[in-house]
């Protein structure tokens, strides 16, 4: 029987040694969505995918894609999916043409080879050089080509743009969103960072210390991540008068550092300060997005303490019944 | 099948070169050995060995000089372990850890090619390597054989250069396995090329003076090596086929064991990097 889900894992654990990788990861992925896996370096975000693409085996639970056991059924998956791995080594003596000849005479099925030739041309990568002569940027190249070519039902990217420029960035993500959006595959994109994911995930879950602690969808994210405000005032006095007429119950970490002054705020909130800063003396606005890092220390900034780590957690699900309530 | 072939023929592209090169090199030297002997006037020496005490004869082992067979034996088909054992050794200890040291065995296994296929391609490319070392150094040693005065007079036996083929073929083979099973258990280029090497010098020192020592140095250890297997000294030095069904046998026994134990290992670890 066929089910909707892409990707699942049930009390999924891998132990290195003594040190937990992932703890009890619960995690479901659904047919035909984009699922941004985030979390820090070492939060565990590799070894879920290494043991999704069983190329290391977990300790306990288990784990299925598109309805097969990724241990049993690890080959037939393969053929189903494409993996672009986070460090991605390439054959230094090999062309490019070479090595995706290579990784597509694995598959069953033949690959189209003027779709790779199209791809090359939209990346500007040139087929017939050495791949020991490549930037980096331009070996990552090689793998989104490898993943993106390939007619699959689900794409794993580990880290898909470390090493790009921005513009070939961009146009990464416009052709994995047209890909996604002609053939409906799921795509499963593990990034450290939260801009990457905002652009395309329909949802996030949030890995910490091999422990999934949030799945949500991105406007519940962004809702609940603060935005950073920082000023740049004519004079420290003119600094310190604005953090006096500052309402002290909606902003968080308020910083003085000579004529610079930096707080947080919810991104809901931003409005109510306008009054405030109509009023300062201020020469520089900059309000920017939390990055991932902010969040986490939203998250778990204060750790040590349970009520305050449990903070988002409780937003995120007050946020979640004010849309059930919603639909 | 597709698959496997896949992963061998990559390894071959890769090493045509070094196959040629090394094969031609070491052909040559064969090739300049049978001329060397060829030209040298043995029967002084072969009387001046008849004068030793037999127990002395003994510990130098079956050795007839007046033979081109026997002697050429000596010189290079006892040796060819080292000639191309050492290389083979070497190659076959980082063909799995250099992709995983590169990270390129991510992308290989993330592609619909199980982990056993993989492996098999890769041991596959081995033996072909090795048969083709084989087949081009006795190409030349073929070359010289039939423009040799000396081994015309003996008369040509070319069944003596097959089982050669064979035996050497397997007995690399043997060699190769060994590093894949290491490499499989450590992953790692730098480890599986030191416990390789230990085990192949370990494994002739155990068996490798039986060819030339025979009786004089029996020790029973040497049933565990190879080396004992390995009789060029009796299939080619004398036309003495009695072992080579049993020899054939047990260097395939080796092989297979050592492929499937490879396997296992490698079908169940993890592969990190």
């Amino acid at each position: 029987m066929t089910t909707t889900i892409a990707i699942q894992t049930r009390n999924l654990t891998k132990y290195y040694g003594k040190n937990p990788g992932i703890k009890n990861l619960n995690l479901t992925v659904h047919k035909g969505e984009i699922f941004g896996f985030l979390g820090l370096n070492g939060a565990g975000k590799t070894t879920t995918i290494r043991l999704l693409l069983d190329l290391i085996r977990a300790s306990s639970g288990e784990a299925t894609i598109l309805d097969h056991n990724v241990k049993t059924d690890s080959e037939q998956i393969r053929e189903r999916i494409a993996y672009l791995p986070g460090e991605l080594g390439v054959f230094k003596d090999w062309t490019a043409s070479r090595t995706l000849s290579y990784l597509f005479k694995l598959y069953d099925r033949n690959v189209n080879w003027e779709k790779v030739e199209h791809l090359a041309h939209t990346l500007n990568l040139d087929l017939h050089k050495k791949t020991r002569e490549l930037s980096r940027g331009n070996k990552q190249k090689i793998g989104i080509i490898s993943v993106l070519a390939p007619d699959v039902e689900l794409l794993v990217l580990d880290e898909p743009t470390s090493g790009l420029d921005p513009l070939v960035n961009n146009e990464f993500y416009k052709l994995l969103l047209e890909k996604q959006k002609d053939l409906g595959c799921t795509v499963f994109l593990s990034s450290h960072q939260l801009e990457e994911v905002e652009k395309i995930a329909h949802r996030v879950g949030i890995i910490r210390q091999g422990t999934l602690i949030e799945v949500a969808t991105v406007n519940q994210l962004k809702q609940l991540a603060l935005k950073h405000v920082e000023l740049r005032f004519t004079s420290p006095s003119n600094a310190k008068n604005f953090a006096d007429k500052l309402p002290k119950n909606l902003v968080k970490n308020w910083t003085v550092d000579g004529t610079r002054g930096r707080f947080l705020a919810k991104r809901e909130e931003l409005a109510r300060f306008l009054p405030q800063l109509s009023e300062g003396a201020f020469i520089d606005l900059n309000i920017r997005d939390s990055t991932l890092e902010d969040i986490f220390l939203e998250y778990y900034g204060a750790a040590s303490n349970a009520k305050q780590a449990n903070k988002p957690r409780k937003r995120i699900l007050s946020l979640r019944r004010k849309e059930e309530k919603v639909v | 099948m597709k698959k496997i072939f896949a992963v061998t023929k990559e390894e071959l592209v890769d090493k045509k070169w070094f196959l040629i090169g090394l094969g031609v090199l070491i052909g040559l030297l064969g090739l300049y050995l049978v001329n060397l002997l060829s030209g040298l006037d043995l029967t002084g020496l072969q009387a001046y060995l008849d004068t030793l005490p037999e127990s002395l004869l003994a510990l130098l082992g079956p050795l007839d000089i007046a033979n081109p067979y026997s002697l050429f034996n000596a010189y290079f088909f006892s040796f060819l372990w080292l000639y191309c054992g050492v290389f083979l050794v070497y190659m076959a200890s980082s063909l799995v850890p250099q992709e995983v040291e590169n990270n390129t065995i991510d992308l290989v296994l993330s592609k619909p090619v199980s982990r056993e296929k993989y492996l098999t391609g890769k041991i596959v490319f081995l033996y072909v390597f090795a048969a083709c070392l084989m087949g081009l150094i006795l190409a030349f040693v073929a070359a010289g054989m039939a423009s040799s005065n000396m081994f015309l007079e003996e008369g040509l036996h070319w069944e003596r250069l097959g089982a050669i083929f064979l035996t050497a073929t397997l007995h690399l083979g043997t060699l190769a396995m060994t590093a894949v099973f290491f490499s499989t258990v450590f992953l790692s280029t730098k480890k599986t090329l030191a416990a390789a090497v230990v085990t192949m010098f370990l494994m002739f020192f155990m068996g490798g003076s039986y060819g030339t020592a025979g009786a004089a140095v029996d020790n029973p250890l040497r049933y565990a090596s190879t080396w004992t297997y390995y009789n060029p000294a009796q299939y080619f030095g004398t036309g003495n086929f009695a072992n080579f069904p049993g020899d054939l046998a047990v260097l395939i026994g080796v092989n297979v064991g050592l492929i499937l134990a490879s396997l296992y290992v490698f079908k169940r670890r993890d592969i990190l990097v």
